[in-house]
Formats: structure tokens, C-alpha cells, sequence
């Protein structure tokens, strides 16, 4: 097991063991990150290798002022707002052509229905999805703060760390995220009308 | 139960559905597909270097021919003076005539 110095060291030298040491190490925690940030399986994959990808790039301007893994977990959230800007351009871009066909403008506009219309219990799987939308909705640093902590277990001061703001800060963010989230799922769930 | 015990109930299952769940895994192939696109964005990058030279180095190469014209040029047009005045210089010592250089060149330039 190498400690953080040396592998920080070798990644450094161009090390290709430590690297691939340094991805298996890493890449479940990261995925899981993108996941959250981009609802899609295959985007999430192709942001983490991304984030990898950077950190392969730039272990050089590494200067070890923090953790290796706060410096990681900055370069995804980085990369994983970035594709959310990107998603946000196309669907104006693609609000202003649908605006053209009426009809596509309608479908589009419909927001998702849960499958428990029909009275079945929502199983985990479905409220996980239904929180994930609920998330996209929050602004960024919300998100952040309330992925962090939910999908990889971070705790208040590493997340404060991570995103380079006071621990109150974060405290704050993650009550305001819950409560956010508390009154748009609240919303939705009558808009369905659980029964 | 209200309708409304119900949905807060389900608002606070969902809030709390993250922690039941099992942590989501990259594909088996996830190190050998990062090593591809690694290996192609370096390739790449030898490819724009190489792209670079073949479209720089025809104008480099002009510009030193150009470079090398413009010396032999004048060179050229200083040389002959050099030659003639040595040509005079030959004349008056074979004929032991005495004129100094500044006279020789004055006489050229007139």
C-alpha cells in the first residue's frame, strides 16, 4: 500500500502502476459522483474517465496544499458542473427549435410519472430516481453539498475542504439542499396524488 | 391515514432512499477504455506537432533561401568594388606609381 507522498511521487514520474493503482482505487467513488450529477450510466462513465484524465494531465501542477483526494473530488465536481452547463445550452437550444413544432414543445414540457399511480408501493429503486431529478432542480452548490454527502459519505469538513468554503457555510447549504428538496418532492407527490 | 401523512411519509422514504441503495460499479473495462483515449489524445498531440512542422517548415525553409539571396546579393554588389580597387592597387605597384587608397577610392566613385 503506498502512502500519498509517494504515490503522488511516482504519479508524477509518469508511473503507469501508480496510476492504475491510483484509478481502481478511485474510480467507484468518482462514478458514483458523475452518476449523481448526470442521472445516465454512460455519461457518468465517460465523466469520470474524464476526471482521470485530468488528474493524469495536471498531477504535475499537484502541489500538495491539500489531500489528494479533495484536489480529485474538486477536478469532478468541475468536470460534472460543466457537462450539466453543456446539457442546460442544448435543452435552451432544443426548447427554442421545439418552439417551431408545437406539438414535440408539449410532449417535452410533461414531467416524468412515477409507476405508483396504480397504488404499489414505490420501491427504493423508483424513490432513488425521484430524488436524483428532484436534485437537478437545486442550484449547484446545493448539489454539490447534498451529493457529496449522500452518495460518498463525506463528511461536513471534508465537503468544506472539497469546495473551499467555511464548515458553516456547507452546514447551511445542506439544510437549505434538504429543505429544497422536502418541498418539490412534497409537490410532486400531490401532483401525482399518492392513494 | 391522510393523504397528506402519506406523502410526507413518502417524501421523507425518498430523502432517505440514498443510503439503502448499493454503490453503483464502473465496467469491468473502465482502466483499459481510460488507456485508450490516453494513448489516442497522445497520438493526437504528437499528430498536431507533426502538422505544425510539415506546415511551418516549407515557409521556414523559404525564408532562409531568401535570407541566403539576399546576402549573396550583396555581397555581391560589394565584392567587384573590393576587386577593382585591389586590380588599381596591382596596376600602380607594378608600375611603382604611388597613389594612396583614399585617392583610389574617391577616383572609383567618381
Amino acid at each position: 500500500m503506498l502512502n500519498q507522498a509517494d504515490l503522488v511521487q511516482k504519479l508524477k514520474g509518469g508511473d503507469q502502476e501508480a496510476f492504475r493503482f491510483l484509478v481502481e482505487e478511485k474510480k467507484n467513488s468518482i462514478y458514483n459522483i458523475c452518476l449523481g450529477y448526470t442521472r445516465n450510466h454512460e455519461d457518468a462513465e465517460d465523466l469520470a474517465q474524464d476526471v482521470f484524465m485530468e488528474v493524469f494531465r495536471s498531477i504535475d501542477g499537484f502541489k500538495g496544499e491539500s489531500d489528494l483526494n479533495t484536489w480529485i473530488y474538486r477536478i469532478t465536481i468541475n468536470k460534472s458542473l460543466q457537462f450539466l452547463r453543456s446539457i442546460k445550452r442544448k435543452r435552451r437550444w432544443n426548447q427554442m427549435i421545439s418552439f417551431l413544432t408545437v406539438d414535440d414543445f408539449l410532449e417535452d414540457s410533461e414531467e416524468e410519472s412515477p409507476v405508483y399511480s396504480s397504488g404499489k408501493e414505490i420501491k427504493n429503486e423508483e424513490r432513488v430516481k425521484i430524488l436524483l431529478k428532484a436534485v437537478e432542480s437545486l442550484p449547484e452548490n446545493q448539489k454539490t453539498v447534498f451529493l457529496l454527502h449522500q452518495t460518498e459519505g463525506l463528511s461536513y469538513q471534508e465537503i468544506s475542504e472539497v469546495m473551499d468554503t467555511s464548515l458553516s457555510a456547507i452546514e447551511s447549504l445542506m439544510f437549505r439542499a434538504k429543505q429544497n428538496l422536502r418541498t418539490r418532492l412534497s409537490s410532486w407527490y400531490h401532483k401525482w396524488n399518492i392513494e | 391515514m391522510s393523504n397528506n401523512k402519506l406523502i410526507n411519509d413518502e417524501v421523507e422514504k425518498t430523502m432517505e432512499s440514498l443510503n439503502h441503495v448499493e454503490k453503483n460499479e464502473v465496467s469491468p473495462f473502465f482502466f483499459s477504455k481510460l488507456q485508450g483515449r490516453l494513448k489516442s489524445e497522445a497520438s493526437a498531440s504528437v499528430m498536431d506537432n507533426t502538422t505544425l512542422v510539415r506546415t511551418f517548415s516549407p515557409v521556414v525553409i523559404g525564408l532562409m533561401l531568401l535570407l541566403l539571396v539576399n546576402t549573396y546579393t550583396i555581397l555581391s554588389i560589394q565584392l567587384p568594388t573590393v576587386d577593382r580597387v585591389s586590380e588599381i592597387d596591382t596596376f600602380l605597384n607594378d608600375y611603382e606609381m604611388f597613389i594612396d587608397d583614399e585617392a583610389i577610392i574617391q577616383w572609383l566613385e567618381e
